[in-house]
């Protein structure tokens, strides 16, 4: 596997989300056996070169989501995962009935990348934009929820799932070019660990995803202002870091960032912990306001839905005036 | 194993079956699609594969994945019948916490490799252990998947159909119970299947027809030499073997007590 240097991390934000999930795949193959099967995606995926050397490993089924999950599980076993890609919404919610059954509740060991999540495929349209997803798979027992948030945590996250024997979910956000978000060549990925972004006095900003770069700069733009925000990268939703929100309980305002619908995603998930503790700082949930935003460009949607740098400081600002 | 031993093991089976009754006074019990599969089950695990005399962890093994997991009950008593199981199932049936479950639950000790219930799961898992094994080199090894015709509705198997015929699946054998009647009652007025066997062969399969409970006919099918998938039709009676169940759909999912329990006893020959 790449070492984490400051050339491959810039390397790795150059080739986009999907580029790194197929640069690690074809990495990781050198190291151990998996089988990948996606539903015409595999190019789409960056899976050419693991398609060129391990054309026994790579399985198309078509465009056909259900049987992508379902003939992962059938060729899964312990020692030997399965990685399945498709576009978000079609590889969880087209398939959610086998994901629930294969994955929840026989634990087949399938690790399922939605691709384009968030609202990066943005241009497309509504039936592309992967904002719902994470409500339902965090209620299906025993699956891990990752949401990565730049090119070096994606390769980093990929090669965690593909190292261990359970079920889990990727929710890949990010376009055709990342924000470097992890710059330290001391980064490291653990499963279930967040990791500080930032250090801060005021306020925590708990984010997941590519929508941490939004996060950073707003943390900047609210310093200018006089107040101190903490950022905690929540990189897995599932099992959540309860340790993480339990040790930061000292800030004034508690402010969940996500690419996703607030109702069943990250917010949602902290507020859950939040809610077992007695005296505990205001939470304030920023995401998509439960509704659909009109196809535009990325910066136009993150605008249309109050997700920008400057619409997240401005909303913190007026939280803690009030 | 003779054709006549197979028609008392059935005998044996529905015997086993009627009396958990007993045990289930107030439960709903899925006769009919559990009726119509006795021979079929028996075929498979008793007479045309490995299944019941080679090591479980052997990866000679054939494997039988059972899509209609509502054919459970079928299920464990030719297990039991097979001596398969090392004590009686039928106490256990339903009860809190255990194993035999009204849909099959994933279990290696009982050789279910698939939970099913969700239906149109069980073929497309099965075509995902075929490649497995084709590109593993596990050569030899049979895998089997029955499920119902009311089933064939589900889009998901037709998605697995066209995929095991592209990856040229000769290890995979396709069981349709046709007994002709679905939940909702008579599957030609609701989703028909009369032409099956022309879809399934527009789709690049082998297929045969036969009478799913007449074992030397299921033998004939499933022991075709197979160039391609094959898919065999095997032609059965919804609660075969119970007169007031035969061809009823209102048996799929019934309780069975009182004068109609001591009829189904009798006519299995428990009393």
């Amino acid at each position: 596997m790449m070492e984490i240097n400051s050339r491959n991390i810039k390397y790795l934000s150059y080739l986009g989300a999907r580029g790194v999930l197929g640069q690690a795949v074809f990495d990781l193959a050198e190291e151990k056996k998996f089988y990948a099967v996606s539903a015409d995606l595999g190019v789409g995926s960056g899976f050419s070169r693991f398609i060129e050397k391990c054309p026994d490993q790579f399985i198309d089924v078509g465009i056909a989501e259900q049987d992508m999950i379902a003939v992962a599980a059938g060729l899964a076993s312990k020692d030997v995962p399965v990685i399945t890609t498709s576009w978000a919404t079609f590889a969880s919610y087209r398939c959610a009935d086998q994901i629930r059954c294969f994955l929840g509740l026989m634990r087949k060991n399938v690790k399922v990348v939605g691709m384009g999540s968030g609202l990066s495929n943005a241009i497309v349209g509504g039936s592309h934009y992967g904002i719902s997803e994470l409500a339902m798979l965090r209620a299906i027992p025993g699956i891990d929820v990752i949401a990565p948030c730049d090119g070096v945590e994606i390769y980093a996250a990929i090669e965690a799932v593909l190292s261990n024997d359970r079920p889990s979910y990727i929710w890949l956000t990010g376009g055709i070019r990342l924000a470097v978000i992890n710059s330290s060549e001391s980064y490291r990925f653990q499963l279930g660990k967040a990791n500080q972004l930032r250090e801060g006095r005021d306020i925590l900003i708990i984010g997941c995803g590519t929508l941490l770069a939004e996060c950073m700069k707003a943390a900047e733009l609210l310093e200018e202002k006089g107040i101190s925000a903490k950022i905690l990268n929540m990189h897995t939703i599932k099992p959540l870091d309860e340790e993480a929100i339990y040790s930061n309980l000292s800030c004034r305002l508690i402010v969940t960032v996500e690419e996703h619908n607030i109702i069943g995603g990250l917010g949602s998930a902290v507020a859950e912990v939040l809610s077992k503790i007695e005296v505990k700082p205001l939470q304030i949930r920023i995401g998509i306001e439960d509704f659909v935003p009109n196809a535009g460009e990325y910066g136009y949607l993150l605008e249309s839905c109050g997700l920008t740098a400057e619409q997240i400081a401005s909303r913190i600002e007026t939280e803690l005036k009030d | 194993m003779t054709t006549e031993n197979l028609e008392k093991m059935a005998q044996n089976v529905r015997k086993k079956m009627i009396s958990v009754a007993d045990y289930c006074r107030n439960s709903l019990i899925h006769w009919g699609s559990s009726l119509s599969c006795v021979e079929i089950l028996l075929s498979v695990i008793g007479d045309v594969s490995n299944i019941s005399n080679v090591d479980r962890e052997d990866k000679s093994r054939d494997l039988l994945i059972i899509s209609k997991g509502h054919a459970a009950l079928a299920y464990y008593a030719v297990l039991e019948e097979c001596g398969l199981l090392e004590k009686t199932f039928a106490e256990e049936y339903q009860k809190n916490g255990s194993r035999y479950t009204e849909e099959l639950t994933i279990n290696p000790d009982l050789m279910i490799e698939c939970s099913t219930g969700s239906l149109g799961l069980g073929l497309p898992y099965a075509v995902g252990l075929a490649i497995k094994d084709k590109r593993e080199g596990n050569d030899g090894r049979r895998i089997f998947c029955l499920v119902g015709d009311g089933e064939c509705d589900e889009g998901s198997n037709w998605e697995a159909v066209m995929l095991a015929s592209q990856q040229h699946l000769d290890n995979l054998t396709l069981i349709v119970d046709r007994n002709g009647l679905q939940l909702d009652g008579d599957t030609e007025l609701i989703l028909s299947q009369s032409n099956l066997s022309n879809r399934l062969g527009a789709f690049d399969w082998k297929v045969k027809e036969a009478e799913g409970h007449d074992f030397k006919s299921l033998r004939e099918g499933l022991l075709m030499k197979q160039e391609k998938p094959l898919a065999v039709i095997a032609h059965t009676v919804k609660g075969k073997g119970i007169s007031f169940m035969e061809n009823d759909f209102s048996w799929h999912e019934k309780n069975l007590q009182g004068k109609l329990l001591q009829r189904a006893k009798e006519e299995v020959g428990l009393l």
